[in-house]
Order: structure tokens, then C-alpha cells, then sequence
């Protein structure tokens, strides 16, 4: 970690009051990231702001699931990766020595490519988190969080009565709504979706747009997609990679009508990605 | 490219037609070939020991040499326990291995062990009887059925071991990346969600390695030896089917040869038994994954 950076003591001192609507809850800094000796970020800086929908789009490899898993340190797990730089939460640096990772996962919560329910009940994947937490200890408590998970995922009249059934015998986009509920049980203040609707059809892909608009009054969304109408359709502000090097980030609406650079146009107007 | 006429392309069509019969001939009799022997087995030991297979057999201690009649009811009893005693050792260091193995696998240790395991695996099972003789019979200064259950657990443990890793390790990586980001720690990650999802295969290789031991005879013979008698004492020599068909295969007596072939048999169904509870298991978890 930079010695130009605060530490998370003073950072803390620094930012004490409840974030305002347009602060900065997420903040890459001159993020660089490897696996062995291959970069695949280069120097990243971009901020997300509270309550907003951010989308990151770009080709296919240019590193969007690999930044989008730095913001909650999923990358950990990948032996032989490498990652430089800092990511500030609420102005507090998630890799500096000492970071509590799991409380950083939970606050930081994550929707994966490939909807990936547990195989086991629709409940228990709702209460897993729950459990590992320690929240919800109380048996009516909990069945009260997982049926309000279930209604914010958009889920609940579709399962109320097969509770107990496998989840793996849901369809594909309730699987992958299931795995919201599973996210939004723990109350997370940003959800990390990586391309939730790329397996899904179109209705189903059009059920999790709206889920995400619906989410946004409460959540912090980050998206990455490789589908430009979906971000321009829900997202705020987007941001554009190309080979691991962020290009433009702007108004969604300004980058897709009046883009910057030379890149994102080309891109969105379709010449190559 | 050149389009084939269509006579050139009906007669190619033939030709492979054809090949792929008599591949599918060759097939069948390869297999053919190799099940006749286990089922000349099979037929051989059912005629012979159909003969001795009464109630009395599997109810009734052996009698004193010379006399007719009596039973192995004491060597079935005393495989069942020997089977007990090496699960209660066996299956949870085997597990417990195979977990350690398959979670921790970048460590130096683990290669270690997974080595080691392959080593054990390949080891004569003669020699791990031998083993435990110097370190359990000789300080007890008696056989045991503890000694042998040991020694069959011994034997259990890389398999076992080996078998959990493998089930572990089909464990969809989205599984673990799903549980971390929910906030679980490793330890939470493994026993509240690859094991769970893994339960039925786990049970599996369980079995695998009861069914790998229960035919062993040679590291009972200076273990559990053998017992005339019924005896429910783990500190005391036991019986086993193993070891009572290879005494009564090398005894002069027609009747005791019945025996052993009645013996061998019941051996074959208790060892086809497990075997089919993992497969029925196996068939059960991919039913569940559908
Ligand atoms: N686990 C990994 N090990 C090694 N290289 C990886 C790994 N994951 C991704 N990569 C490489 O990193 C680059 C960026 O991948 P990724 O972040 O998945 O891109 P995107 O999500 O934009 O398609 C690609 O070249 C990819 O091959
Ligand atoms: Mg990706």
C-alpha cells in the first residue's frame, strides 16, 4: 500500500458522517492486477457513487470481471495473482494489512456470471448467509428476512409454496433471482453483478433489468455487461475498458451519444468487440 | 472442393457402414471376454458351494475336526466387526485426508500426504499385516480383532482418502466462489457447503474402500488369526471368512472344502452388497444434481 494514501484511522476521521447522495462509497486507485506475469489492469483509477448503477462494458478479456472482483477481493482466492494498488470503501482502504475481508464480503456483496444456487433447498440458499453471519438467529426472524429477500429479488410468489424444494429445479432466471434473494438476505450496501443475465433469455434478462432499477433505491449497484443497450438502459454512469486500461467513464447517456475518445466509439458503434 | 459423385459417396457411406459394425462386433466380444471368466467364477463357486449353504452354516461355530455338520456363523460375525473396526479407524482419517487434500491442496505438506496415500495404496497388504503385528499384536502380546481391524483400516485409508479428494474436488468451483462472497470464512465455505454437496459421493468412496478390505485375507493371518469360537471381544483372536476359507481350502476334508466354497460365496454377496448400496448411492446423487 502508498504511504500517499490515508491510513484507515484517518480515513475513518475523515469521512465521519453518513455518505450524501453523490459520495464516493467505492474508489479504485491506480490499479494494476496479474495473474503470474500477465498485467491485465493497468493503472485503473474510477470512483462509484452511492446509490447509483454503474456498468462497466468492453470486449470480451479486456478485464471487466477481473476489476469487478477486486472490489470485494474475490481475486484472493487465485493462486499466483497479483494486485497493486488500493480500493477505498467509505475511504478505508480494503487491502491494507489487516482488512477484514469477510466483513468486507458482506458489505460487498456479489451476483456471478453463471447463477450458481447452492444444492439445496430455496431456503437454506436464502439462509446461508444468514448463518455464517450469525444474523437471524431467531427461527421467525429468519423465515421473516428470507421472505423479504425473496420479495426484493422479485422471487417470492413464484416459490412461496416450494420453500423446501431443490433449488437447482428452479428455471434459470429464478436461479439466478435466487441468488440475488441469497445476496440481499445479508443487506449488503453494494451488489457486484457480473453479466447476471448473459445465460438468460430475454424475459428473464428484461426480469433482472428491472430487479436492478427496483434495487437501486436501496443498493449501490455495480454491472458489468456485455450487452451496451443493458447499460444503457439501466446504468448511470459507464465505464469502458479496452485491454485492461479503462478509457472513458461518463454520464451513460453522454457516453454513448457523445463519447470522448476514439475507442468507445468505434466500440459502441459496433467496429469491433 | 471437389463434390463426389453421388455412386462414389453411397459407396463410402457403405464402407463405413460396415467398419462401424464390425467394430461394434469387436467390442462386444472383447467384453464377452472379459466378463466369462468372472462369471465361470461366479458359476463355479455357486455349484460347488451350493451344496454346504444350510442354516446350519450360517448358524452354527465350526466342529473339531472329523466331526460333521457345523457352520461359520462366527466367521461371518467376526468379518462384519472387523469391517466395523475398520470403519470406526478408517473412514474418518481417510476422510479427513482426502478433505485436507483436496482443500489445501497448494501446500507442500499435501502433496505429502497424497503421496504418501499412493505409496500405502501400493503397498503389499501382507506387509501392512506385518506392520501391525510389530506395532499392535506384539505389545498386546495376543491377536485381536482390534489388530485386525486395524490393519484393515490401514489398508482403507488412501483409498478412502483418495476417492474423497477426487468427489471434493468435482465440487463446482461457483459453489465455493458463491459461499466466500457471502461473507464465509474458508472453514465455513467447506463444512457448510462442499461438504454438504458432496455427502452422497463422500458415502461412496466410503464404501469403495469397505469393499477394497472385505476380501483381504492376508493381513488378518497374524492379526485377528482366527477363532473357532464366537468372540465379541476386540482384545481377543477373531474369525473371518477370508481366513476360514483359506484354512478350510488347505484341509484334506471334502467337507470342509464345501464349506469354503459356501464361505467364498457369502463373501462375494456381502462384497457385491456394498457395492451395489455405492452404486445405488452414486445413481441417487445424480439424480439429485439433475
Ligand atoms: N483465473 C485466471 N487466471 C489467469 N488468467 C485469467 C484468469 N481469469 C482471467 N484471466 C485473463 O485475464 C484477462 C481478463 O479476463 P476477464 O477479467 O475475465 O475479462 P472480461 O470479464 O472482460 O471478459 C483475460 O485475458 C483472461 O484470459
Ligand atoms: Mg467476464
Amino acid at each position: 500500500m502508498s504511504d500517499l494514501h490515508p491510513t484507515p484511522a484517518l480515513a475513518r476521521a475523515a469521512a465521519p458522517a453518513p455518505p450524501a447522495a453523490s459520495a464516493n462509497v467505492l474508489e479504485a486507485r491506480h490499479v494494476n492486477f496479474f495473474y503470474g506475469a500477465n498485467q491485465v489492469l493497468f493503472d485503473i483509477s474510477l470512483e462509484i457513487r452511492h446509490g447509483e448503477i454503474f456498468a462497466l462494458i468492453g470486449p470480451s478479456g479486456c478485464g471487466k470481471s477481473t476489476f469487478l472482483r477486486t472490489l470485494n477481493r474475490m481475486n484472493d482466492t487465485i493462486p499466483e495473482a497479483r494486485f497493486e494498488g488500493s480500493v477505498l470503501l467509505d475511504g478505508e482502504d480494503i487491502y491494507a494489512p489487516g482488512a477484514d475481508v469477510i466483513s468486507l464480503r458482506r458489505r460487498v456483496g456479489m451476483i456471478f456470471q453463471r447463477s450458481n444456487p447452492f444444492p439445496f433447498s430455496v431456503r437454506d440458499n436464502v439462509a446461508f448467509g444468514l448463518r455464517v453471519n450469525g444474523l437471524a438467529r431467531g427461527h421467525g426472524e429468519r423465515e421473516a428476512v428470507i421472505e423479504r429477500s425473496l420479495r426484493a429479488a422479485g422471487l417470492w410468489d413464484e416459490v412461496r409454496d416450494r420453500l423446501d424444494a431443490p433449488a437447482l429445479s428452479l428455471s434459470g432466471g429464478q436461479q439466478q433471482r435466487l441468488c440475488i434473494a441469497r445476496a440481499l438476505a445479508i443487506e449488503p450496501e453494494i451488489l457486484l453483478m457480473d453479466e447476471p443475465a448473459s445465460a438468460l433469455d430475454p424475459i428473464a434478462t428484461g426480469r433482472i433489468e428491472e430487479l436492478a432499477l427496483e434495487l437501486k433505491q436501496r443498493y449501490t449497484i455495480v454491472i458489468v455487461t456485455h450487452n451496451l443497450q443493458q447499460a444503457a438502459r439501466i446504468s448511470d454512469r459507464t465505464a469502458f475498458f479496452l485491454s485492461g486500461r479503462l478509457i472513458e467513464v461518463g454520464r451513460t447517456q453522454q457516453l454513448f451519444t457523445t463519447p470522448a475518445r476514439k475507442e468507445t466509439e468505434d466500440y459502441i458503434t459496433g467496429r469491433f468487440g | 472442393m471437389m463434390t463426389p459423385a453421388p455412386a462414389a459417396d453411397r459407396r463410402r457411406l457403405r464402407r463405413r457402414h460396415w467398419r462401424s459394425r464390425f467394430m461394434l462386433a469387436l467390442t462386444a466380444a472383447a467384453t464377452a471376454l472379459i466378463l466369462a471368466p468372472l462369471f465361470l467364477i461366479l458359476y463355479y463357486v455357486a455349484r460347488e458351494g451350493a451344496a454346504a449353504l444350510t442354516p446350519a452354516f450360517f448358524l452354527q461355530t465350526p466342529r473339531p475336526v472329523g466331526m460333521p455338520g457345523g457352520g461359520m456363523a462366527n466367521a461371518i460375525g467376526g468379518t462384519l466387526e472387523l469391517l466395523a473396526i475398520a470403519i470406526l479407524a478408517g473412514v474418518p482419517l481417510g476422510l479427513i485426508g482426502g478433505i485436507y487434500v483436496a482443500e489445501f491442496r497448494r501446500e507442500r505438506f499435501a502433496s505429502g500426504v497424497r503421496f504418501a496415500a499412493d505409496v500405502l495404496n501400493g503397498t503389499p497388504t501382507i506387509v501392512v499385516g506385518l506392520f501391525i503385528y510389530a506395532v499392535v499384536v506384539v505389545p498386546m502380546r495376543r491377536f485381536s480383532a482390534l489388530a485386525g481391524g486395524l490393519a484393515l483400516a490401514v489398508i482403507m485409508i488412501p483409498v478412502v482418502l483418495r476417492a474423497a479428494e477426487e468427489v471434493l474436488r468435482g465440487v463446482p468451483k461457483g459453489y465455493r466462489d458463491a459461499a466466500l462472497a457471502l461473507g464465509a470464512s474458508r472453514w465455513r465455505m467447506v463444512a457448510g457447503v462442499v461438504l454438504p454437496s458432496a455427502r452422497v459421493g463422500l458415502v461412496s468412496g466410503a464404501l469403495l474402500g469397505v469393499a477394497r478390505v472385505a476380501g483381504e485375507t492376508a493381513p488378518l493371518l497374524f492379526t485377528a488369526f482366527n477363532n473357532s469360537f464366537w468372540s465379541g471381544y476386540i482384545d481377543q483372536p477373531i474369525s473371518s471368512l477370508t481366513v476360514q476359507i483359506y484354512d478350510y481350502a488347505i484341509s484334506p476334508y471334502a467337507s470342509w472344502h464345501a464349506q469354503a466354497w459356501a464361505a467364498s460365496l457369502t463373501l462375494i454377496a456381502i462384497i457385491v452388497g456394498i457395492g451395489a448400496a455405492a452404486r445405488l448411492t452414486f445413481a441417487r446423487r445424480r439424480k439429485g444434481m439433475a
